[in-house]
């Protein structure tokens, strides 16, 4: 072998690669999930259940509704922007899991076969406990997949098709921190600290409003035609492991 | 498990009838240069787990594709190069060599000793920056070759490229390699 190419060889075995990851126990833990379910992280710990209320926005808000506090701040992503007011404005807690406007209890097969989009799955969860279906609003309509009980849920996972002028329309206090994020080259939000809260229309098209009040966070993010909504009592390197795991 | 053909076609053949375990043991001798690969591939550590972790799961369940009495290695390889390629290109951004050299490390971590050396540190960090400065492809096809010491045949796999064009792009690589060191001390 000419000089430059043994130089070349003796340069790579003194390259610092990363440490290599034990990958077989995590690969064997996702052979032995069933394959709609398999857990995409197999052996990386289990998410801490810590969310004391969950609650998602169903409906398409396309005006800003009162004027309660002074804007501070837009962020927008694809189908959904996120407000940061001043102060959020008093609302009763929603604790009854089954009213949270989640829509209708269905099976995940149920929910493929309505929704007018590919339903996907954060394979690092592993299989939802519940689905719920909210037609038509937005119109793609729009699956949710809760883990957990209904008394202890551990996350909430959103998922709709976007439109240009129909958005979800989320507040958040001074507080609470909003970093921008890229997951998979797309635009995202992560949002942690204090209560945030959804306005939207239910399906009746009335304008309801929810405080959320979580021991956890929320990542929203973009994934092809999807915008996607994840909560739970997670960091940000885990929020971005479990996005990572959507397919 | 590399260099033992055997026990690798035997393990392989147990996968396939769906022993896991056998699988598991395959996957652990493999784990190390798929992560590496997907790493030159991805340019991310976490990106690279990621690739080759979906890639050794994929090609469990392509298992029955897999010719009987193939080396799985360059197979395995392949599929987990792949599914880094996939990600690189989802992300939308081309990645640039992302390692440095044993010598460039801070002081207080393990350096090699001198006297082993062919080349010094110095040469061996002005050569990595050569690396560096080369074209996606140029620098591709060298790391594969010399840093994973990839077979030409693997190297053909990973990238998806024929052998010829491994061949021919590995001298055209070599070449713009040795204009810019100056053809200092490589013949």
């Amino acid at each position: 072998m000419p000089e430059l190419e043994l130089a070349l060889v003796e340069l790579g075995r003194r390259l610092e690669f990363p440490p290599t990851p034990e990958l077989a126990p995590r690969v064997r833990a996702r052979l032995a999930e069933p394959p709609a379910h398999r857990a995409f992280l197999g052996g990386r710990r289990v998410l801490v259940i810590a969310l004391a209320v969950l609650a998602v926005a169903i409906g398409a808000v396309m005006a800003v509704p009162g004027t309660r506090a002074a804007i501070l701040e837009f962020f927008h992503l694809r189908g959904v922007t996120i407000e940061r007011v001043g102060e959020l404005p008093t609302v009763s807690l929603q604790r009854d899991f089954d009213k949270l406007f989640l829509g209708e209890k269905v099976t995940l097969a149920e929910a493929q076969e309505r929704a007018d989009f590919e339903v996907v799955v954060p394979a690092a969860l592993g299989k939802p406990d519940a689905v719920y279906f909210q037609p038509g609003n937005p119109p793609s309509g729009m699956v949710s997949l809760v883990y957990g009980t209904p008394e202890e849920p551990r996350a909430l996972f959103t998922e709709f098709r976007a439109t240009v002028n129909k958005v979800i329309f989320k507040k958040v206090a001074a507080g609470t921190h909003i970093a921008s994020l890229q997951v998979e080259g797309r635009p995202g939000f992560f949002l942690s600290g204090n209560p945030h809260e959804f306005t939207y229309f239910d399906r009746t098209g009335e304008y309801r409003q929810e405080i959320i009040r979580l021991a956890g966070n929320t990542l929203l993010w973009e994934r092809g035609p999807l915008t996607l909504r994840l909560e739970a009592d997670i960091n940000r390197d885990e929020a971005l492991e479990i996005a990572r795991s959507v397919h | 498990m590399e260099g033992r053909p055997l026990p690798e076609a035997e393990l392989v053949e147990r996968a396939k009838r769906g022993d896991q375990g056998a699988y598991g043991l395959l996957v652990q001798a493999y784990q190390g240069i798929a992560f590496r690969t997907a790493y030159l591939v991805v340019g991310d550590s976490a990106e690279a787990e990621d690739a080759a972790q979906e890639g050794f799961v994929k090609a469990y369940y392509a298992l029955r594709r897999f010719r009987r009495g193939a080396p799985f290695r360059p197979w395995v390889l392949q599929i987990v190069a792949n599914e880094a390629r996939n990600r690189r290109r989802s992300a939308g951004r081309r990645t640039g060599l992302v390692l440095r050299t044993a010598a460039e490390a801070p002081s207080g971590e393990a350096a090699p000793s001198p006297e082993a050396a062919l080349i010094s540190g110095e040469e061996q960090k002005a050569l990595l920056d050569a690396v560096k400065k080369l074209k996606e492809d140029d620098r591709l096809v060298i790391s594969c070759r010399y840093f994973l010491e990839l077979s030409e045949a693997e190297t053909a796999e990973v990238l998806g490229w024929r052998r010829g064009t491994v061949k021919s792009r590995l001298s055209r690589a070599l070449e713009r390699l040795r204009a810019e060191i100056g053809e200092r001390s490589y013949a």
